[in-house]
């Protein structure tokens, strides 16, 4: 799989630095960066702006902490778990606090870390529309992180986390509410969970901005006192605790209360992310024209610079990305599960030569990481967080153009001739693969490829705990835990496969780990070099 | 800062028996470590052949993770999960060889995989994994899988779990995190018999200020044979830094 290019990891002498550089053009949300420059979020990683070759980088110090992706465990207690998901979920139930929106926090458990010391989570924020995660990403994330822990000493409770997820209607105040309530009845022994400090109201209401500057909107209004902005937050158990005067925030608060509707259409008092809304996506595209503009007039109000009005977000042009938000989502089922087939022989056809694509390169670590002393995983955790956009990648051109010998025909994007800019879900209402032959038993038939989120890993699923979306049965070895995935691109679906031991063949050629392969109507599709389990796709048009 | 790895192993059939029926292979790429030791079981027939089956499929197994792998970039838990197919790849494969051609042999297996600041073990049997670290000591990571009973008057040991006992292969697969300046030393019973913490002290000394980690494996071996030790003997090193 490729890797999303605007994020790089660089080893300094003193750290390491997570830099981000987002697309041209660059929408900077400058009241999200001063904010995170100058009151500095506990939750937050320390941000600076660099310029390079003409081009805006976000740089932020990784902190001497473990990624996520390498600090969660299989196995849990009940405690460490409920720490855990309450350090996971602070961020986004606080930053409201601080005027930031929670869509721009970097999901990818890659950079998410963990401090030991305080047992906290500190995330990325990216304050740049490029890097807005919708509500589904975000619920996948959470679902990806807590559904698949083994809590050692209450099954029964695992069972109830398993139900919340499947049930569907996941929401970020309710997990907040779930796990406060259940940590409450744990007892009164202390948790780790930090408390992080709440931005303190300003007692100051005397209007901040400079003196010669015309402030048309404030004329007729009255500053208004703001009320501590942890009381808007539903379910916070933690309470403000060494209030510091933010200097910048104190501008804020000192002026109107900012609209801060970044999250709408949502509540303002707490987060509510409901997947397979459609109108909220879309609304939340046009939520987020309305907070540029809103942000623009306050950095006029608060800094008396005028800057030019930042361009409106741009759904189509953000690529495929475009077809998250924007796009109506279908409320389809996930896979179609058919008969049984009966063990049948198959031919197997040897695929060309192993090709060396010229960028090879792996996916993140998964927000559940590595495998632990249980044995449970999670499979169906990304390579890289879903917020970073599984899609970009799709807008690229197809790879393996490194070997001219290569018996894979070449294609790009363009070539299928496919509307790049947004592909919704219905295209792909009919997309499915439908089972040729198989040397094993008891393997899905039919699997359809209407899935509603970026992608679905396909793998065996095993004792251990191994669940892929598109899952064989133990017994079919060969078949890797996590053999390869069908990711949604602007030009289709394509397949990546993900480094399995005897491999994935599409049309007899064998695929070259972690690179994209576009999916074609009538190509067969391979499971297994070996002992194969050849399935034909069906593409709709 | 890129973690690396400065690794080094080494093998002998010691000074007593004929035949080695320990395997050993460790490699690096990057920040990606990889090292197994196999060692055959003594009370079976031609339990080299076990362990030279594992150790060739571990190695066959990495030489085709190396040719698209990017350990900076690499997804922890797919590797780690690839690992786990594999190990139990090996062990079916083995028991269908065995099936084959007639045999009774198995071989423990402790396997180490290094990636970034991830650490995964799949252990096997009776061979070991420790870690030193200047501040802690020696600890060992491993569980030996055996089990004891009484024989002819005398509590004897046995292995309780090899690989090439069943098709299905039972483990338990051991997830840590990994720190600069830690040295990973593992190998099979022949070596650890004789091995105490103050050897690993020795070895995590030299190791640090730069001597060859291949070297010190040989240094070890002929330490434990003069010790008296009659068993095979192999040992493997792996030190963290960046």
């Amino acid at each position: 799989m490729k890797e999303d290019r605007r994020f790089s990891v660089q080893a300094a002498a003193d750290a390491n630095y997570l830099d981000v550089v987002p697309d041209e053009p660059v929408r900077l949300d400058e009241l999200a960066l001063r904010m995170l420059q100058e009151d500095k979020p506990e939750f937050f990683l320390g941000l600076q702006v660099r310029t390079m070759n003409a081009r805006m980088s976000l740089r932020y110090r990784l902190q001497n902490a473990v990624s996520l992706s390498n600090s969660v465990g299989g196995a849990l207690k009940k405690r460490e778990y409920l720490t855990l998901a309450l350090g996971l979920l602070t961020p986004f139930m606080k930053c409201r606090d601080w005027f930031l929106d929670y869509h721009y926090i970097c999901i990818d458990p890659r950079f998410i870390l963990h401090d030991r010391h305080s047992d906290s989570y500190l995330f990325v924020y990216i304050p740049e529309g490029g890097f807005y995660n919708d509500d589904n990403d975000i619920i996948s994330f959470f679902e990806s992180v807590l559904n698949y822990i083994d809590i050692s000493d209450d099954r029964e409770y695992q069972i109830d986390i398993m139900h919340y997820f499947r049930g569907g209607n996941v929401t970020l105040s309710e997990m907040w509410q779930m796990f406060t309530s259940e940590r409450e009845k744990l007892g009164t022994v202390q948790s780790q969970h930090t408390e992080y400090r709440q931005p303190a109201p300003s007692q100051n209401t005397v209007k901040t901005q400079p003196q010669n500057q015309p402030d048309p909107q404030t004329n007729n209004q009255a500053p208004q006192p703001s009320q501590p902005a942890a009381d808007t937050n539903a379910g916070s158990d933690s309470k403000p605790r060494n209030a510091q005067k933010s200097s910048f925030l104190d501008k804020l608060i000192g002026k109107k209360k900012p609209e801060a509707s970044r999250t709408e259409p949502m509540s303002r008092t707490e987060p509510n992310i409901q997947s397979n809304q459609t109108a909220r996506n879309e609304s939340s595209a046009k939520a987020q024209d309305k907070s540029d503009a809103n942000s623009d007039e306050m950095i006029e109000e608060l800094f008396g610079s005028k800057k030019s009005k930042k361009p409106a977000v741009d759904t189509k042009s953000s690529g495929a990305k475009s077809a998250d938000t924007a796009k109506p989502e279908k409320k389809s089922g996930l896979f179609g599960f058919g008969q049984v087939n009966s063990k049948s022989d198959a031919k197997t056809t040897k695929g060309a030569a192993n090709q060396n694509g010229t960028s090879n390169q792996n996916g993140a670590p998964n927000s559940t990481g590595a495998l632990y002393s249980t044995g449970a995983s999670n499979p169906t955790a990304a390579p890289y967080s879903t917020g970073a956009n599984p899609n970009e990648w799709a807008n690229q051109s197809v790879p393996n153009q490194g070997s001219s010998n290569s018996g894979y025909p070449q294609m790009n994007v363009g070539d299928a001739g496919l509307d790049e800019t947004s592909i919704g879900d219905a295209e792909f209402e009919k997309s499915y693969l439908e089972l040729i032959d198989s040397r094993f038993d008891n393997v899905p038939q039919h699997i359809a490829l209407d899935f509603d989120k970026p992608f679905v890993s396909i793998g065996r699923r095993t004792s251990d705990g191994s669940q892929p979306d598109i899952a064989f049965p133990d017994h079919c070895r060969g078949i890797s835990r996590m053999h390869a995935r069908i990711v949604k691109s602007s030009g289709g679906l394509e397949i990546i496969d993900l480094g399995s031991t005897y491999h994935t063949l599409l049309d007899g050629n064998r695929l070259v780990p972690n690179m994209n392969y576009p999916l074609k109507n009538g190509m067969i599709l391979t499971l297994v070099e070996d002992k194969p389990v050849r399935y034909r796709v069906h593409i709709s048009n | 800062m890129i973690m690396k790895f400065i690794t080094g192993c080494a093998t002998s059939a010691g000074g007593y028996r004929r035949v080695n029926q320990d395997s050993i292979l460790l490699d690096t790429k990057e920040s990606f470590a990889f090292g197994v030791v196999c060692d055959g079981i003594g009370g079976l027939d031609n339990s080299e052949l076990a362990s030279t089956f594992v150790a060739d499929a571990a190695a066959e197994w990495y030489r085709g993770l190396v040719e698209w792998l990017e350990p900076e970039t690499a997804a922890t838990e797919i590797i780690f999960s690839h690992l786990r197919d594999a190990a139990e790849d090996w062990n079916y494969r083995l028991c269908e060889y065995i099936r084959g051609e007639g045999l009774r042999c198995g071989t423990t297996m402790s396997c180490i995989s290094l990636l970034r600041d991830s650490g995964l073990i799949i252990h096997v049997g009776d061979s070991r994994i420790y870690r030193y670290r200047r501040d802690s000591g020696l600890d060992q990571l491993t569980v030996d899988m055996v089990t004891s009973k009484m024989s002819g008057g005398r509590m004897k040991t046995y292995l309780a779990n090899f690989v090439g006992r069943q098709d299905e292969l039972s483990y338990l697969p051991i997830a840590f995190d990994i720190s600069p300046d830690e040295l990973y030393i593992f190998g099979s019973d022949g070596f650890y018999h004789k091995f105490t913490e103050q050897d690993a002290e020795r070895v995590y000394y030299n190791l640090s200020h730069g001597d060859s980690p291949k070297a010190l494996c040989h240094e070890l071996i002929s330490a434990m044979i003069s010790r008296g030790e009659h068993d095979n003997i192999s040992v493997g090193l792996i030190y963290t830094c960046r």
